[in-house]
């Protein structure tokens, strides 16, 4: 009889082990899957052709210029270069030429029941034109021959995507995914906020684990660590009603919504978070240095600098660490109080569009496996890593 | 004598900066509070938004976020509190742990927007969920789980090994042991872990964006198939995209005031359990 | 030199010492013994006001050095520290250089002049006895010292600063026999410059080191006479019994 019971329990033993294993395995799994996938949409991205997918750019045989960038694409089609000498041509004015531009010049009855002449109509007038720069659907596209060519289709590149400033996703016809304004922009406004935050956190966290008396702290602690959990979305509400007005009038600027009313945000969010942490680390100082120096005749201040702070310092910078990860993945409040300009910002008060607001802000409106939607894919997965080191760091400064 | 001078320098510096941090924080919270309670009635509470979202109530929104948050939970905690059990009491010290720990602690600091990118694609569009309860629901139980490992790691460790040995050498098997000493000792501070997840979840807005959220609809959801509202994304949208601003504004504190009252109520109910242990760790 | 005069001190509610009068005098070694909890250590550290540290506390009665009440408001904690230096039960040198930890005390009262630093090093730590154990190594972390020479680095600490009076709270209670003679012979040596108290829970050494010894209980001075009277022929009863090892 207790055989038999030791064996169904037995039994049960080695079948929960499993069942807990498992589910540790696939916790382990559900993560690093996450991870892949994050990086394999991303950078997927640099196997995306620079234009449009489905269309491509027609000249005439005539015209030298083999070659062009999206930046120039974009700069043609926006008529912003004018003359094809401008990218080592004939000092001629180009002739920028879509599609729809061929409905004006011939009536309907020319295009055909099912637009099947209207591959014929363009062929003319790219042969007639060597000056022309057409951007075509593939399946209207002339034939390519003695007469027009094909611009030879490129990838996305890296160096476009880490060093190109124009962030353009939905330019026709070719999108620019120059990431630099928003790397930028959120570097500014987390350095912003870094700048504002750890000085006021670390003067607080001083405050509470040498000055305050204990009633103080223990009033005062909760309190900070509450305000860590309250949404960002509360803090974004909170920045664009009250703080983003109050700075567009004492700065006299035209919008309140900048990068300085995204860094001060952020400073508020990330300060319970790197207050609390400091605050413990200091704490953690052994009573028994501070009184030794104490009773050397140093005063509270000369001990805080000189025993408190070198032996909390891996705790601090840890904490520091931890708010600066929290302000770079910051999304809500930041898209909701810096404006979302996409350009290269010169001063703090201008508006600046960051990585995370960037996600937010344009995911619902790129469709699932086009470029755009593979680019803000890596825009994640460059959010990934930097959050990723901003851990490690922190783990590695804390464990010495 | 000037040690003292720059001794009284720095320290009534510290105090100024408390103070205006202190101030500053509550003064946002008072701000919300002061503005919310204007907003917030029965009607608010318990009806849909009506005539554009400036009259009306969010009680979608608060049924959607309680979905949300008991959805998400249904997913993160079962996995979430095993696979703290496995790497605690069974596992040692193995790589596969150690990869796992470390995989955890970097999820912990993934910002949202990464979760919802990944839920977006993979739930929504790959497994064919749409934008519904259900793929926001694993979206946001994905953000909870290494939060919810961690602590339940945590408590785990807390509880004392002589615990362990006693109950092994009175011959309980280690099932029973983790079953009858370990999980009832640790308990308390998992469900501090738990409730501080909800807070998180109910929160989050990134993630929901484009998993589950809808901007307007005066139903609720009828299965996990459906959109629903939510609370935060609700916020979101009534303070940046509301076609007239000045109408929306109240319901817009008030929607900020209910958030800030689940967090305070979670935060209130950790301390509640936290005073409860201490007393009772007190008594015996 | 030094002077209690109707001290009570409390912890929040609970009245740590009853009314003790005391006066020690200069360069003697006076011991404070007495069962755990009696407040010998509490008294030892009202004389370089470490008690103000604590929260919540409430000190009553006039604790007088070099002829000053020490809590009068006119009295500068900081530079009263420095006249009255303290050696803690558990060795606690800083996670700093031999050198810099005996350095310590100088530089934070603005002595940056190289010379007399290294000067004023080496002459501390002869006087405390471990000059040629570490003369060698001074750049080398305290922590590579055993717990013996870690107290004497302590002890070194305290006299660079040159202070009158030398408070001692268990300063061997931590260490082993061979290092605890150490201390003792040092504290021997010392007397001849300091004026030192000490805290012991050791009769043994109570009796060696001190010429004087307070015996304290439940937060009162019972009896206060010389070493040799006390530990002979205690006029108290509670006395006798303590050193004969009854009770504590």
């Amino acid at each position: 009889m207790m055989k038999r019971k030791g064996k169904y329990k037995k039994v049960m033993e080695r079948g929960t082990e499993r069942l807990l294993s498992a589910s540790g395995a696939v916790t382990g799994i559900v993560i690093l899957f996450i991870v892949i996938f994050l990086f394999r949409e991303g950078i997927g991205l640099f196997r995306s052709p620079d234009v449009e997918k489905g269309y491509a750019l027609y000249l005439n045989t005539k015209n030298p210029v083999e070659q062009l960038t999206p930046y120039e694409i974009k700069q043609i089609f926006d008529s912003e270069i004018t003359s094809w000498d401008q990218l080592g041509g004939p000092n001629k004015a180009i002739r920028p030429y879509r599609v729809d531009d061929i409905f004006k010049e011939y009536p309907e009855e020319e295009w055909g029941d099912h637009y099947e002449l209207l591959s014929g109509k363009l062929e003319e007038v790219i042969k007639s034109d060597p000056n022309i720069i057409a951007f075509l659907p593939q399946r209207y596209a002339p034939p390519v021959g003695a007469d027009i060519k094909e611009l030879p289709a490129k990838n996305i590149t890296i160096a476009g995507f880490f060093g190109g400033k124009e962030w353009l996703p939905t330019a026709t016809p070719s999108p620019l995914f120059g990431a630099l304004p928003l790397i930028s922009g959120t570097l500014l406004v987390s350095f912003l906020a870094i700048l504002i935050a750890v000085p006021l956190s670390l003067g607080v966290a001083i405050f509470l684990s040498e000055l305050a008396t204990k009633k103080t702290r223990q009033v005062l602690k909760p309190v900070i660590e509450l305000l860590a959990g309250i949404p960002s979305v509360v803090y974004g509400f909170f920045g664009l009603v009250v703080l983003s007005p109050a700075i567009q009038k004492i700065f006299h600027l035209p919008v309140g919504e900048t990068a300085l009313t995204g860094g001060m945000i952020l400073a508020i969010m990330a300060m319970p978070t790197i207050i609390s942490v400091a605050e413990d680390a200091l704490d953690n100082t052994p009573r028994a240095l501070k009184e030794a120096s104490l009773a050397l005749g140093a005063t509270k201040w000369q001990t805080i600098c000189k025993v408190v702070f070198p032996y909390a310092s891996s705790g601090i910078v840890a904490a520091m660490v931890l708010g600066i990860g929290r302000a770079i993945g910051e999304t809500m409040a930041v898209l909701m109080v810096t404006g979302n300009a996409a350009v290269m910002p010169v001063t703090p008060f201008e508006s600046v569009r960051t990585i995370p607001a960037t996600i937010a802000a344009e995911l619902g409106e790129a469709p699932a496996g086009g470029a755009h939607y593979q680019a803000l894919f890596l825009l994640g997965c460059i959010l990934f890593l930097i959050t990723t080191m901003t851990t490690v760091i922190a783990e590695f400064v804390s464990k010495k | 004598m000037d040690r003292k001078i720059k001794q009284r320098i720095a320290f009534t510096t510290f105090r100024i900066f408390s103070v205006s941090v202190v101030l500053m924080l509550v003064s946002i919270l008072g701000f919300i509070v002061f503005n919310g309670a204007k907003a917030i009635n029965w009607t608010f509470l318990t009806a849909s938004p009506t005539e554009g979202m400036t009259a009306g109530g969010i009680f979608p929104a608060i049924v959607g976020t309680f979905y949300l948050v008991v959805g998400s939970m249904l997913f993160a905690l079962p996995l979430g509190i095993t696979a703290a059990i496995y790497t605690v009491e069974y596992g040692g010290e193995t790589r596969i742990i150690r990869i796992m720990r470390i995989m955890t602690n970097n999820l912990a600091g993934v910002p949202s927007v990464v979760f919802g990118l990944f839920g977006m694609t993979l739930f929504v569009n790959k497994m064919g969920f749409g934008s519904s309860l259900l793929a926001g629901s694993l979206t946001l139980a994905l953000l909870a789980l290494p939060l919810i490992i961690r602590t339940t790691e945590e408590a785990l460790k807390a509880v004392p090994d002589s615990y362990r040995t006693g109950s092994l050498a009175l011959g309980a098997t280690k099932l029973t042991t983790i079953r009858r000493v370990v999980l009832p000792a640790a308990f308390p501070n998992i469900l501090t872990g738990i409730i501080l997840s909800v807070g998180r979840v109910s929160g989050e807005t990134a993630p929901i964006l484009f998993t589950v959220a809808a901007y307007f609809l005066p139903h609720l959801p009828d299965s996990i198939f459906d959109q629903a509202m939510a609370l935060p994304y609700h916020l979101y949208v009534l303070a940046t995209s509301g076609t007239d601003m000045e109408a929306t504004r109240p319901m817009a504190y008030g929607t900020a005031l209910v958030l800030i009252f689940i967090v305070l109520l979670m935060n209130a109910l950790v301390s509640l359990l936290r005073n409860s242990l201490k007393n009772k760790n007190s008594n015996e | 030199m030094i002077e209690a005069k109707n001290v009570n001190f409390y912890y929040g509610d609970f009245q740590a010492l009853r009314n003790i009068n005391m006066e020690i005098g200069q360069q003697t070694v006076t011991a404070l013994i007495g069962p755990s909890g009696c407040g010998k250590s509490t008294f030892l550290r009202l004389f370089n006001r470490m008690n103000d540290l604590i929260e919540n506390t409430r000190l009553e009665g006039e604790c007088v050095v070099n002829d000053q009440n020490i809590y009068n408001r006119s009295v500068d904690v900081d530079e009263l520290r420095k006249e009255v230096g303290m050696v803690f039960q558990k060795p606690n040198p800083f996670p700093k250089s031999i050198f810099e930890n005996v350095a310590y005390g100088l530089r934070v009262n603005g002595n940056n002049n190289k010379k007399s630093v290294t000067q004023r090093v080496e002459e501390s730590l002869i006087s405390a006895a471990l000059w040629d154990e570490v003369k060698d190594k001074l750049h080398k972390s305290a922590f590579e010292l055993s717990g013996g020479q870690q107290q004497r680095l302590c002890i070194a600490r305290a006299l660079a600063v040159s202070p009158m009076v030398l408070l001692m709270d268990e300063p061997a209670s931590a260490l082993d026999p061979v290092s605890t003679s150490k201390i003792e012979e040092l504290i021997h040596r010392l007397k001849t410059d300091y004026t030192i108290v000490i805290v012991t829970h050791n009769m043994q050494q109570a009796a060696r080191v001190s010429d004087k010894t307070a015996f304290f209980m439940l937060g009162e001075l019972v009896e206060y006479s010389d070493t040799k009277k006390m530990f002979l022929n205690p006029d108290k009863e509670a006395t006798q019994n303590y050193i004969t090892g009854r009770f504590g």
